[in-house]
């Protein structure tokens, strides 16, 4: 082929596409942006926008989804360009940057005194700003736990779960295996190095075992940085220098492969964990409680939320409430909600409404995700403040160097602390701006 | 490079005094017009605009007309008190430092070779410029899943030789290292066609005079293909280094910075700092700083590498 | 030494030279290979231990799967259009005004040429906020337009045309006006036929550019009708992160076609790359 021809043959082919060339006409009333991409999860939304549209034959629906990792960027970004979705489904944490931006509509009366006689008040808390304002409906309900695998605590020697820290570190460094090329071929409890709520959500689940807490009350002063903290952070590195834990080993990945014997995980765990090759769901994995530290009393946990919320801009806001109360409310009694249905069976969520943990009773009943049901009684909400992602993504990085012997507790949490409380500190002078 | 054409100083319009000529200039603001206005719009403005941003706090959803002015704090706080953009600035030197080292020594190494008496040169060539045209988004896939510290293909040789496995890509003190060699695998063929052609491009000439003087082979190539390659050389060494301090798609798609930011980079912290924590007047200084530090070392590099009895 | 022995060395040398050639390639081309494989096993064998190094029988299902879930002709559509427009503009747009600074005088050149040579410095990372706010202001993101339009023009694209531009010799142009030739003609008869080549490897360059080109898309496209190739590799992460044989099949659908297009045009591409270290 000569040159000619080769520019001549990309010349044309431009042109066939130009030609070919469909510009997308958007009709719809209400977009709905949602982080639910997989397969299964897109049909089943569907299916739901689908009988809602059946009912109200005026309303167009139209579902966008991306994946968890760009979800804010697209919403800041999307907002930005002005084209904004009407609805949103997002992770609480990101609530109170939303709200200062003015992103949100706040919900119409009859919304929040509905979200305020079906919906237990730690979790109406969960998608409220310290102001008390609600915005949205809020959706599944994370706790975590401490996932096992009784196979390998078994064959350690162990035939229950740690119930506190010196056990944890006993059973964890049973468990290790060094296999004859000196590497780790097993490992006692997996941690998820990369991935911020990985890394955070278990830590703060042990700091509030152990009586810590992560924020002040009133969510102004960050107060990781305690005696309880600083040992929590000591179980890290105690669990590296012996073994129990090894960060280049991922809970996420290699606990359903059979080789790592604890991680603290969410209850959506359960579909990869039903599907694992290496573990066996119904006879190997065990669920316990969060093992107490030595300043704990009692086991607690910390549960994040996710929320349905408007977009201020939007011109539909009534409908796109209309619609959200939809999916979300209960309308054949004990039949639970569209939302509830799609949370618990597709996902493996605790829903929030009470409606649907009634309805679904059943299917969550299973040994994994009942274990869960009972820790959302009792478990902490994740604190919300503006700046709390980045936040939440300091910690991560500091815990991550402590469990990669690049720094002490002390210095980790007191270098965390000091930034933590700077971004309060600006955020609230923001706010009186 | 020097360029012959620009003889006035731009500061002296030298207007045509016919009229042909005349027409001949509108002839060429009609051919500039559209490039030059596109540029301005797209390259030029925003750059005014980074600018500006860099000296206030915008959260990007706020109106532009309301953004708190903050003056050099932006500036201010990455230099003193942004831990993860000191190690990311580390990180990134290292980066580059590693890539552009290894790319320039194997790149050229291999084109010695290639331009030797060689069979099936083309066929080399395409072999080892095969990882220059694909995404470097499909590549941290792949690298992802062949450095995989359990499954990858890379650690079950190892393992089979009886050696530790190894974590690659977890592994706080090892994740950097497999980033450059990824980023060394996907470019050096590159090098290797840059290099080639700067060789091919030496008169034989000069080497048949060596010889009848009795030079021998590293004479040849200290004396010679050297000095003769300097302007290739500052090529490779320039474009490389401005490629490597902006790494992004490669540490994004496979560690994101992790373990503990001992991957982290300048320009990923800077997507982090917009995007995730919604700082664009911290991520545009960002970009200036590291905007004069290219500068920087561009200006080092040509100085450096440029021959100045070369002949252009 | 003796000539056997020299001979001996020389082909020992000879031998050493292939040597290393033969392993660098295997390094280059194996992890092209292992994707192909990888991409044709179960689930259970990726994760088995010790390693299975070939499929028991190949699961060419998992392409049909990959066919189901993700729209291929849509991504490989999205890709060649924005791609193709993208060096159509940079093209044209470079080699009018690298025509205009190399062979033309007029006021302001030299400045105009300098703020082209500062702008080619700049990290893309500078402008990528502002100009995705641009997009914003005329309505364009999540559209063709937003992705491809800022892309039409490059600073580098018209240094490199000048420096092509200028070689050529002022006779023919002087002489194709004394025959009557206008301006526009001057540029498309005389002109860009000599600079071909020079034209070629921009065009290649910029293909490159844009085919694989990830993080302006990523911020620009909302609609996953509109997406390219990269961010379809991109969502196949989260989709398969559990099913790397998938995701392997994805990535073989994003890169070979590439890779088959390359090496029958490899003539081209390579020659122009290899101009563009001679002439930067």
């Amino acid at each position: 082929m000569s040159l000619k021809r080769f520019v001549l043959v990309l010349l044309s082919l431009a042109l066939i596409l130009s030609f070919g060339a469909v510009t997308l006409a958007q009709d719809t009333t209400l977009t709905m942006l949602t982080h639910w991409g997989t397969e299964d999860q897109l049909a089943a939304q569907q299916a739901i926008i689908d009988a809602y549209m059946a009912e109200h034959p005026d309303v167009a629906i139209e579902l966008v989804t991306v994946d968890f990792g760009e979800l804010r960027t697209k919403i800041i970004t999307g907002r930005t360009a002005g084209i904004s979705a009407d609805v949103y489904h997002f992770y609480h944490l990101w609530l109170p940057d939303f709200v200062n931006a003015g992103v949100l509509a706040e919900p119409p009366q009859d919304s929040l005194t509905y979200i305020d006689d079906n919906v237990a008040q730690g979790t109406i808390d969960a998608v409220s700003t310290p102001d008390g304002q609600t915005w949205g409906y809020p959706t599944e309900v994370n706790p975590y736990l401490l996932v096992y695998n009784k196979r390998l605590l078994a064959e350690a020697g162990y035939d229950a779960p740690p119930a506190n820290w010196d056990e944890l570190k006993e059973i964890a460094a049973a468990i290790t295996q060094v296999d004859d090329t000196g590497a780790i071929s097993q490992v006692g409890l997996g941690v998820m190095p990369g991935w911020d709520s990985g890394i955070v959500h278990p830590f703060s689940a042990l700091l509030f075992s152990n009586g810590g807490n992560y924020l002040s009350e009133d969510r102004t002063v960050a107060e990781f940085n305690s005696a309880q903290g600083i040992e929590t952070l000591q179980l890290y590195a105690d669990l590296v220098a012996s073994g129990g834990t090894d960060p280049s080993i991922n809970g996420l990945g290699d606990f359903p492969s059979g080789t790592v014997g604890m991680v603290i995980m969410a209850p959506w765990w359960r579909a990869t964990l039903r599907a694992a090759e290496g573990v066996d769901f119904e006879t190997e994995v065990g669920v316990a409680e969060i093992p107490v530290g030595p300043s704990g009393d009692a086991p607690s946990s910390i549960a994040y939320t996710w929320l349905f919320a408007v977009d201020s801009s939007s011109p539909n806001k009534p409908a796109a409430w209309d619609f959200i109360h939809w999916m979300n409310a209960e309308h054949d009694e004990g039949a639970g909600s569209a939302i509830g249905d799609f949370l618990v069976n597709a996902l493996g969520a605790i829903p929030s409404f009470d409606h649907d943990q009634a309805a679904f009773a059943e299917s969550m009943s299973d040994h994994y995700v009942s274990a869960f049901v009972a820790a959302s009684a009792y478990a902490r909400p994740e604190q919300i403040v503006a700046g709390g992602q980045e936040i939440k993504t300091l910690l991560q990085v500091e815990i991550e160097a402590v469990l990669a012997g690049m720094t002490t507790p002390e210095d980790a949490l007191a270098s965390v602390e000091m930034q933590a409380n700077a971004i309060l500190e600006e955020q609230r002078m923001m706010a009186e701006e | 490079m020097p360029s012959p054409a620009i003889k006035s100083s731009w500061w002296m319009p030298d207007i045509p005094k016919s009229a042909v000529l005349r027409r001949r200039m509108l002839w060429a603001y009609v051919f500039v017009a559209a490039p030059i206005l596109a540029l301005l719009v797209f390259l030029a403005g925003p750059i005014l605009f980074s600018g500006w941003v860099s000296l206030h706090r915008w959260d990007m959803l706020s109106p532009v007309g309301d953004m708190p002015w903050r003056g050099l704090q932006n500036y201010i706080f990455l230099l003193t008190r942004d831990s993860i953009f000191i190690k990311a600035l580390g990180n990134t030197f290292l980066f580059a430092i590693g890539g552009v080292g290894a790319n320039t020594i194997l790149g050229l190494g291999f084109a010695l070779l290639l331009n030797s008496r060689i069979r099936g040169r083309a066929v080399w060539r395409v072999l080892y410029f095969m990882p220059v045209i694909t995404a470097p988004l499909a590549l941290a896939v792949m690298f992802s899943f062949i450095f995989d510290r359990n499954y990858g293909v890379v650690n079950s040789v190892i393992t089979a030789l009886g050696l530790p496995r190894q974590p690659f890509l977890s592994g706080p003190n090892q994740a950097l290292m497999t980033l450059i060699f990824i980023a060394i695998y996907q470019y050096v063929g590159y090098y290797i066609v840059i290099f080639l052609a700067g060789l091919q491009g030496i008169p034989q000439d000069y080497y048949d005079a060596a010889q009848v003087d009795g030079a021998g082979n590293w004479q040849e190539f200290r004396f010679i293909t050297l000095p003769l390659l300097r302007p290739v050389m500052l090529f490779v060494v320039v474009t490389n280094t401005i490629g490597a301090l902006q790494v992004f798609d490669l540490v994004f798609a496979t560690t994101g910075g992790a373990p503990a930011n001992s991957s982290m980079t300048v320009v990923l912290h800077m997507y982090n700092t917009a995007f995730k924590f919604s700082r664009m007047g911290r991520a545009s200084a960002m970009a200036f700083i590291l905007f004069a530090i290219i500068m920087l070392i561009t200006v080092m590099q040509v100085r450096l590498l440029r021959d100045r009895s070369y002949q252009d | 030494m003796t000539k056997d022995g020299k001979s001996l060395l020389q082909s020992a040398g000879s031998a050493l030279k292939y040597l290393v050639l033969v392993s660098g390639a295997f390094v280059m081309v194996f992890p092209f290979i292992w994707m192909m494989i990888a991409s044709l096993m179960t689930a259970g064998e990726i994760q088995m231990r010790p390693p299975v190094w070939l499929p028991a029988s190949p699961q060419f299902s998992n392409y049909s799967e990959l066919a189901r879930s993700i729209p291929i002709g849509r991504l490989y559509f999205n890709s060649l259009f924005t791609s193709g427009i993208i060096v159509l503009g940079v093209l044209l747009s470079s080699s009018l005004a690298g025509f205009a600074f190399a062979k033309y005088r007029f006021p302001g050149r030299e400045l105009l040429f300098y703020l082209i040579l500062a702008t080619m410095m700049i990290p893309f990372f500078v402008t990528l906020i502002p100009v995705f706010f641009i997009v914003r202001q005329l309505g364009w993101i999540d559209t063709y337009q937003g992705l491809v339009v800022p892309g039409l023009t490059s600073a580098y694209g018209i240094f490199l045309m000048r420096q092509f531009m200028v070689t050529v010799p002022d006779e023919l142009i002087d002489a194709a006006r004394i025959d009557g030739a206008s301006e526009p003609m001057i540029y498309w008869r005389i002109v860009i036929p000599l600079v071909k080549p020079a034209l070629a490897t921009l065009g290649t360059f910029t293909f490159i550019g844009a085919w694989n080109n990830f993080l302006w898309p990523l911020l620009v496209l909302n609609s996953r009708e509109l997406f390219t190739l990269p961010l379809g590799i991109n969502s196949l992460r989260s989709l398969y992160a559990d099913n790397t044989n998938l995701l392997m099949a994805g990535t073989a659908v994003a890169v070979v076609p590439m890779l088959l297009l390359f090496v029958f045009l490899q003539r081209y591409f390579i020659k122009g790359i290899a101009l563009t270290g001679l002439k930067g």
